[in-house]
């Protein structure tokens, strides 16, 4: 009988493309059915985790090292792939796969280093193996102990800290002015791709109040109908900048649109209070002498692409302090299942115990009152249990100071003859 | 009695000391606290202030006067209101976040207070008069939210600075947004205005019909309500007109800078009649 050990198979950004990425994404069905056949065809506990940039499977079960070429067959014909087309996946055993988890879930192995979406996703697939049909304790403990490593470099570290993309640092940014945006006036200059997608940036981040600018009114029409905004003409501008919180330039204009008189102009009728001026175009089209007025916060894109730059190299730094947290969660990983060797033992040694210990009684019990066996049978309980007391703390004590060998094992198992009593339970 | 309130002279301090260190941790957390969840040092701080008006009623209990007579007695009233003005605001606005630059000068004081505590030191009859302790608390109330909130102020112009320079730093990541700093500002003044009044109205009371011979232009009566106008006005204006940003926060610093200045100026050169030790 093979070995029974934790396998993981991944395929990601780092082992495929896009198209086999696309092509390896498992639907919820896909994952069900493949659960089932790794719990029909190979006695295994399946899980499989699948996001837009990974799809990877985690078996827990008797495995050689022909597993995946088995194992493709059904995820080609799960996904009706021609089993050649199959890229070669990584594949880790044991605490390699378990530090390969941790590693994912503390998103050390994400695309953009520090992202928070996959500790969700982790979550998501260990709801899967709760409410699955099959009991699948171990990978229940292993994402658990996942959730656990990705939770912790989270709180404990940097690394997620900071946003990665021009968009959301200049809504990281705004957040630092106004808190939050529900009552605040967002403008966007310029209907192209790039003021889309700020636009919806501050939208996901609770934006309700846009005003679009746009020279083409046919293009700042259809993206303020986008995203639940008003349109006004460019040439409105300065007025617009009066009541605004928030303004997005993303234009292709190759002048300035707003220069430092107008803008003085607009900070008085504001009482100066703050605006927060996103620049994001090339050429320019904000004036930066504006950068001098009081309460005018003004960022160009290369302010922003500076903070982007800094926040990834301050979560590069952080990544020693990430891998202590996955080593040490590995650890207490190993130690679990290593726990989980003696356990059978000690539950054992505790029922061939409690035999001897019946049999005795009842050989006794003939010819004595109900008082007289009560007291045998609480005395005999205490003995066995102080007989029992040393050997199971030794066993649990080694195993949490790794200092348990199979020998250890095995002479336990075979001064009481364990194995053979199991094997003789198992066929009665 | 007298054990009991030596056990909490030393107690305080400590115990401000315990949740700064929380506080503390709190700002330097990486990635801040989740707002949905209790923050322990909020707790502590708000149980220890229970704790510090509790010994400053036994302490009155005991000297049988208000806790205003000596230094080390101001020194504690002052701890305290310090702890509450800024354990409301922080309540309000659910940010634990500024705390650090508060508990500093709590420990300070209270630290101070203990150290030159004697509850038989002796005191004037006028000390020992119940409605001058509650003026002379009022007053210390109203100036403490003042100082609170040119606090917050001096918090907005550091994180507008590092945003308009484009150096974001601890300050950045850690501070809350500038409208939130604003708002803490703004709440902290309106505290400030309305203790500041009831303590200008008792001691109003207490010039009238307790002193003899009282004199409406001592300077320091006169800057206080000039100060107390100003900043009356000032907050109605700025409320009214929806004035704000960095020109609020330079105006509310540069305010508070210049009353205490003319306090300092006229308790060091000029001949007044309020003068508490």
């Amino acid at each position: 009988m093979a070995l029974q050990r934790l396998t993981a198979i991944s395929f990601s950004h780092r082992n495929t493309g896009l198209d086999e990425r696309d092509a390896l994404a498992f639907g919820e069905e896909d994952i069900r059915h493949f659960v089932d056949a790794c719990h029909s065809d190979w006695l295994s506990e399946a899980a499989v985790l699948s996001t837009c940039n990974r799809t990877e499977f985690y078996l827990w079960g008797p495995s050689g090292d022909d597993l995946w070429p088995e194992l493709a067959k059904l995820v080609a014909r799960l996904r009706s792939m021609a089993p050649e087309d199959m890229p070669a996946p990584d594949v880790y055993f044991d605490a390699a796969a378990a530090r390969h988890l941790f590693r994912v879930a503390a998103s050390l192995e994400s695309l953009a280093l520090g992202e928070n979406e996959i500790l969700g996703q982790i979550k998501d697939t260990h709801e899967q193996i709760l409410n699955g049909p099959h009991k699948l304790p171990v990978l229940d403990q292993l994402f658990q102990f996942a959730i656990r490593a990705g939770k912790r470099v989270r709180t404990e570290t940097s690394l997620c800290e900071g946003v990665v993309s021009i968009a959301s640092a200049a809504v990281n940014l705004a957040t630092k002015i106004f808190s939050d945006f529900k009552s605040r006036q967002v403008l966007i200059v310029g209907a192209g791709e790039t003021a889309e997608t700020t636009a919806m940036h501050f939208s996901s981040c609770g934006a309700e109040r846009f005003v679009v600018l746009n020279r083409s009114e046919e293009r700042g029409q259809r993206l303020a109908a986008d995203i639940g905004g008003a349109y006004r003409p460019l040439d409105t501008l300065v007025d617009a900048c009066a009541t605004a919180d928030v303004a997005v330039f993303a234009t292709g204009s190759p002048t300035h649109l707003i220069s430092y008189e107008s803008m003085k102009g607009v900070m008085k009728a504001r009482h100066h209070r703050p605006i927060f001026l996103i620049d994001i175009s090339n050429p320019r089209n904000v004036d930066p002498e504006i950068a001098r007025l009081d309460s005018a916060f003004l960022y160009n894109i290369d302010d922003l692409q500076q903070v982007v730059k800094a926040n990834l190299s301050s979560r590069k730094g952080e990544i020693p302090a990430a891998e202590i947290i996955v080593t040490e969660t590995v650890d207490s990983w190993q130690n679990w299942q290593k726990s989980m060797q003696v356990t059978p033992t000690i539950a054992s040694l505790a029922k061939y115990f409690e035999e001897v210990r019946s049999q005795e009684l009842d050989r006794q019990y003939n010819g004595i009152s109900e008082e007289q066996r009560k007291m045998l049978d609480d005395f005999s309980r205490g003995l066995v249990k102080k007989l029992l007391h040393n050997p199971i703390m030794y066993l649990r004590s080694s195993v949490a100071d790794n200092s348990l060998s199979t020998d250890d094992l095995h002479l336990v198992r075979s001064l009481y003859d364990l194995d053979d009593r199991k094997e003789k339970n198992d066929e009665s | 009695m007298a054990f009991l309130l030596q056990i909490l002279e030393a107690g305080l301090p400590l115990s401000y000391a315990a949740i700064f260190v929380l506080y503390l941790r709190h700002f330097l957390k990486p990635g801040g606290h989740e707002a949905d969840r209790p923050f322990l040092g909020s707790q502590l701080l708000y149980g220890t202030l229970g704790v510090h008006l509790a010994y400053l009623g036994l302490l009155s209990y005991q000297v049988d006067h208000l806790p205003v007579a000596s230094r080390a007695e101001f020194l504690s009233v002052l701890a305290l209101c310090i702890g509450l003005v800024y354990a409301f605001v922080e309540r309000k606005h659910r940010d634990a976040n500024t705390g650090v630059f508060f508990l500093p000068l709590i420990i300070g004081a209270q630290g101070w207070s203990s150290l030159l505590m004697d509850p038989s030191a002796p005191h004037s009859i006028l000390e020992a008069n119940p409605v001058y302790g509650i003026h002379v608390i009022f007053m210390v109330f109203g100036f403490t939210a003042l100082a609170v909130s040119a606090l917050y102020a001096l918090m907005y112009i550091l994180l507008a600075r590092q945003l308009k320079s484009h150096q974001l730093g601890l300050i950045f990541r850690q501070l809350p947004a500038l409208n939130i700093l604003e708002k803490m500002s703004r709440l902290a003044t309106l505290c400030g205005i309305i203790l500041l009044g009831l303590g200008l109205g008792i001691g109003h009371y207490l010039a009238m019909y307790v002193l003899e011979n009282f004199n409406f232009f001592d300077p320091k009566i006169v800057i206080t309500y000039v100060a107390w106008a100003t900043y009356a006005v000032g907050y109605l204006v700025v409320k009214t007109k929806g004035i704000s940003g960095l020109r609020m926060g330079y105006l509310s610093l540069g305010g508070y800078l210049a009353l205490i200045t003319s306090m300092v100026v006229v308790n060091t050169f000029l001949s007044t009649f309020h003068s508490f030790q």
